[in-house]
């Protein structure tokens, strides 16, 4: 098993998931804590779109996903804002659309895709070193960008209403954090595609709201657990030949069962002490 | 003569396209207490969100006072609806009451002891004290409207403006919070929504009477023409050596 690092592919996957877990654990924190899990979705189906339209044309899909990203996620802000329509229903729309979109243009694209499915599904093993160098370009804008504004993120999430009337640009903090999440979408499908990615924002992230209900906490421990789950899963994917991305999302799934059953049980003596005293 | 704080002009907000009221004009001074009252749905909260730059006013126009005025105080501190807010959300009581420190160099102030200790002894004002490290979640919608008070006050604001801060806060804490009030009132001025005037109506020393429309009053003594030309639904009140309400010579006629 140990002879596997020694492949440049299976560095590169490790250095992903790394990388990965570290981007997630902090925006996810911030989607969880903000109820933008629906909203996270509809980008990222959004994205499809994008990479279908780019494979199209001929250019990298990373780009064609950033950009639908991005707009759908405008998209979505504008028309719940201007034209009265209820933000489910826009991202309702977005999310379909965005997947129609992207499975046209790759069926009109010539040719097999034989990448349909790890967009889809994600493909970790062959990140490529551009990949590897733009996320680690975006960790390091996200962290410093929360090191340094951290309280105004957490109090404009907290209470959008009270940072205005402190006159805080509270328009342009939500766009500049959305448009974070959107780049922090684009660049995980590639490691767990578009239908998992989602739970990379999250399940770390519900596991260490059980553990702490700290914001800044459940950054640290969510950013733990991801790295703990998505190297493991990884492992096993290695060693019982099974996809990569779907195998890391099934050890999440397990580390959140196994730490709401000791929450649970913990909980139960606790308050079998407590009567019986 | 009191500076003004908040000046409207002809105002006319509500939402969509239907407003709520229309050709409202009111000053609040920096040492105004303004009952704003009406019945649920007649545009309380939604003059007291025009008075703050939540909504945009669909006419005419709301002026402050300038910063150059109010020497680093900051304009309002707000006391919303506890309704409004995510209990589930992931921050601590203590974090709450600094957030009504922020700044947009909110990672140099917050660093600051002096609101650090700022917070801690409001909380303890609130009767709130070790509750500093608690999740808001773990309290009562009593406790987290008192926590709501702390931030409102914790950066020194020239207007406190409470949304119906009577509707969750427990019995014992009603009078505190009132004595807390009238203290404050010495330099600030406060603004607060209740439809019910209740206890407050001693407190109070204007009134703006909200119903589709709005109508100001100078005093805190209203005719009965008033009250049947606005239709506004409060008992008279005044103020004397004791806290009472009066009812003026009327008649009564059979509903």
């Amino acid at each position: 098993m140990i002879g596997i690092l020694r492949y440049e592919f299976f560095q590169h996957a490790l250095l992903a998931a790394l990388l990965s877990s570290v981007v997630c654990g902090i925006i996810g924190t911030y989607i969880v804590a903000k109820r933008l899990v629906f909203i996270s979705g509809g980008i990222t189906h959004a994205s499809f779109g994008g990479i279908g339209i780019a494979y199209y044309l001929g250019i990298n899909p990373v780009w064609g996903a950033a950009m639908a990203a991005l707009l759908s996620a405008f998209g979505v802000e504008y028309m719940t804002k201007k034209s009265n329509l209820r933000e489910d229903s826009a991202i309702g729309m977005v999310w379909s659309l965005g997947m129609a979109l992207g499975i046209i243009f790759i069926y009109l694209s010539s040719g097999y895709s034989p990448n349909l499915m790890s967009y889809l599904f994600g493909s970790i093993l062959t990140v490529t070193d551009l990949d590897l160098w733009m996320m680690g370009v975006l960790a390091i804008v996200i962290i410093a960008f929360f090191i340094s504004a951290f309280y105004l993120i957490l109090f404009v999430a907290f209470d959008e209403d009270y940072a205005r009337t402190k006159r805080i640009p509270v328009a342009t903090l939500n766009y500049v954090m959305i448009s974070l999440v959107s780049l922090t979408i684009v660049l995980n499908i590639r490691v767990v595609g578009v239908i998992l990615v989602i739970s990379f924002l999250t399940l770390p992230q519900i596991t260490a709201n059980i553990l702490t209900h700290d914001f800044r906490k459940i950054i640290l421990w969510s950013i733990l657990i991801a790295m703990v789950g998505s190297v493991s899963g990884l492992l096993l994917s290695y060693s019982m030949n099974l996809p990569s991305g779907p195998a890391i999302i099934c050890v999440f799934a397990l580390i959140f069962l196994l730490v709401k059953s000791i929450e649970k049980l913990t909980g139960r003596i606790k308050l079998k002490k407590a009567l019986e005293r | 003569m009191e500076r003004k704080v908040v000046r409207l002009r002809s105002v006319a907000a509500g939402y969509g396209n239907d407003p709520v009221f229309q050709d409202v004009n009111l000053d609040v001074c920096e040492k105004d207490f303004l009952g704003i009252i009406g019945p649920n749905g007649g545009g309380k909260t939604t003059l007291l969100q025009v008075m703050m730059g939540l909504l945009n006013p669909m006419a005419g126009s709301v002026e402050y006072i300038s910063d150059k005025e109010i020497n680093g105080r900051s304009i309002f501190g707000y006391l919303p609806q506890v309704s409004r807010i995510d209990k589930k959300f992931p921050i601590t009581v203590i974090d709450v009451v600094l957030s009504g420190s922020m700044q947009l160099k909110p990672y140099l102030t917050m660093r600051r002891k002096q609101y650090r200790d700022k917070a801690e002894e409001l909380l303890q004002k609130m009767g709130l004290r070790n509750m500093g490290r608690k999740m808001v979640g773990q309290l009562s919608g009593g406790q987290l409207q008192r926590v709501f008070l702390a931030r409102a006050m914790i950066s020194n604001p020239m207007l406190l403006m409470l949304d119906e801060p009577n509707s969750f806060v427990d019995n014992n804490f009603e009078k505190d919070l009132y004595d807390i009030l009238r203290e404050l009132n010495k330099d600030t001025g406060i603004v607060i929504v209740s439809h019910d005037l209740g206890m407050i109506s001693s407190y109070v020393k204007t009134i703006a009477c909200v119903n589709r429309g709005v109508h100001y009053h100078p005093s805190n003594v209203i005719t009965e023409e008033l009250l049947e030309t606005y239709n506004c639904p409060i008992d008279l009140i005044a103020h004397g050596e004791l806290p009472h309400r009066v009812l003026e010579i009327h008649k009564h006629s059979a509903p």
